[in-house]
């Protein structure tokens, strides 16, 4: 079993759209339990979770308050872990494989001087300006940091559509990309960007 | 001159039969008169006089000088291959070469034969024979023919008259966006194609199409896309559809994408067709 926690150094960035996507594509291959710690639920509303818990083929989440190890369980392949912003004790708790760290432009700096962690780890920049121009900008401002796996999402308005239509109807494909090579374990570091 | 530019076919193919024939003409005369016991041909050093089993060589700068030139027109596009003016060296040296050996033919026709009399040079005198003999023109003649044809073939059409590897308007828009730049390139294309466009520092528009390459000015929305916008970076290139629908493609297909956007756009004027139709 892989443990994913994703969380970032303030709120608003997108950590819990990302976690809802992250758990969609896992779940199209593997069973994947999303756990939804967040103080507003976000992305356990993003799945359209109604009534505390919902199953809907291997995608499997729970909206829980406090975390406990207990509720990590081995019957499934993934769980992926949306987190409060720091700081919090909460996440802290879980012995997590992949450590996901959700940022924007303007937060960056600061996640970095809060990362610390021997696990693998991802980092996204989330709502980047999507003209080609800012995108490359960034891809070579990161380029050389210390992660595993370095992702960058431009600001998509349309997304904003997926809490209407559910995430099942919209996609992200840096997601489904970084998706794909967590599956295959594949950690060089790189950055996956629009480009 | 540009080694790193390959060499056409077409300037392969002459090269090769010039060399050819220059190659032949060391063994084989270009122009031959044979009678029953003697012989003159026109050889690279000059005229070959043959006469009861003994040869006489009457050296001429005409031949060599023109042997000078085929081999000058035959190396010179291979050698420079920048310019099209290799290949009108070519042609031009090509010419002058032949037109020594059209001047040699006339010597011989002037002081080697008179009125069915052929002088027959020999180490201690000459004769003059009054014999029946036929003259005929021989394969180096006829290759340096075929290569003057092709010579000037290749001159007319940049040596492009095989129809490979040749660049197509893509091929040429591409290379334009390389050496003038997206917004350069394309408002030249524009304009030769008959799309109206309006022009700004790093922007051209067409009608409700916006193509940039940068946006320092914050100019361009994706919440409120003012109709399609085309935005190229130097790795990608990024679509903003009018409902604000986002795509990012490569280079590429940006290239492709903006060719078939601007032409949604263009208008074919008819009555230009219809003025020269009446005139």
């Amino acid at each position: 079993m892989y443990v994913i926690k994703v969380s970032s150094v303030k709120g608003g960035v997108g950590k819990s759209t990302i976690s809802a996507y992250l758990s969609k594509y896992l779940s199209k291959k593997h069973k994947v339990l999303l756990i939804d710690a967040d103080i507003i639920k976000y992305s356990s509303y993003l799945v359209k979770l109604l009534g505390g818990l919902r199953f809907e083929s291997n995608l499997a989440v729970y909206k829980v308050d406090k975390i406990d190890e207990k509720i990590l369980d081995n019957s499934y392949d993934y769980v992926v872990v949306d987190c409060p912003h720091f700081p919090e004790a909460n996440c802290n708790k879980i012995n997590s494989t992949i450590d996901i760290y959700v940022s924007d432009i303007s937060s960056l700096d600061l996640l970095l001087s809060y990362v610390d962690s021997s696990k693998i780890k991802i980092l996204i920049i989330n709502m980047v300006s999507p003209f080609p121009e800012d995108i490359e900008n960034i891809v070579e401002k990161i380029k050389n940091l210390n992660f595993d796996l370095k992702v960058v999402i431009p600001f998509i308005p349309k997304i904003y559509m997926s809490k209407f239509k559910g995430i099942e109807n919209s996609e992200m494909e840096m997601i489904q990309e970084m998706a794909y090579k967590i599956e295959k374990a594949d950690f060089n570091g790189q950055v996956i960007s629009p480009l | 001159m540009n080694g790193k530019l390959k060499i056409r076919l077409e300037v392969v193919i002459f090269t090769a039969i010039l060399l050819s024939a220059l190659l032949v003409w060391l063994f084989y005369p270009l122009w031959i008169l044979r009678s029953a016991n003697y012989a003159q041909y026109i050889t690279p050093l000059g005229f070959e006089i043959y006469f009861f089993g003994s040869d006489f060589l009457l050296i001429s700068p005409l031949m060599i000088t023109s042997l000078i030139f085929f081999a000058f027109s035959a190396i010179i596009p291979i050698v420079w291959r920048s310019s099209r003016y290799s290949l009108y060296s070519s042609s031009f040296s090509l010419l002058l070469g032949f037109v020594m050996i059209i001047n040699a033919l006339i010597f011989e026709q002037r002081y080697l034969n008179f009125h069915g009399y052929s002088v027959i040079l020999t180490p201690t005198g000459s004769f003059y024979i009054y014999f029946p003999y036929s003259t005929y023109f021989s394969v180096p003649f006829y290759l340096i023919l075929a290569s003057a044809a092709i010579s000037t073939l290749n001159s007319l059409t940049r040596a492009r008259w095989i129809p490979y590897n040749r660049p197509t308007l893509l091929d040429k828009l591409n290379r334009d966006i390389m050496s003038k730049g997206i917004i350069g390139a394309f408002s030249e294309w524009f304009e030769r194609i008959g799309i109206p466009y309006a022009a700004e520092s790093n922007k051209l528009m067409v009608k409700d199409l916006t193509l940039s390459t940068e946006d320092r000015g914050r100019e361009l929305s994706v919440f409120f896309p003012n109709g399609e916008i085309i935005v190229f970076g130097k790795r990608g290139v990024l679509y903003i559809a009018k409902d604000g629908e986002i795509k990012y493609m490569n280079l590429d297909d940006g290239i492709k994408l903006t060719i078939a956007k601007a032409l949604e756009r263009a208008e074919i004027n008819r009555e230009i067709v219809e003025e020269k139709i009446y005139l």
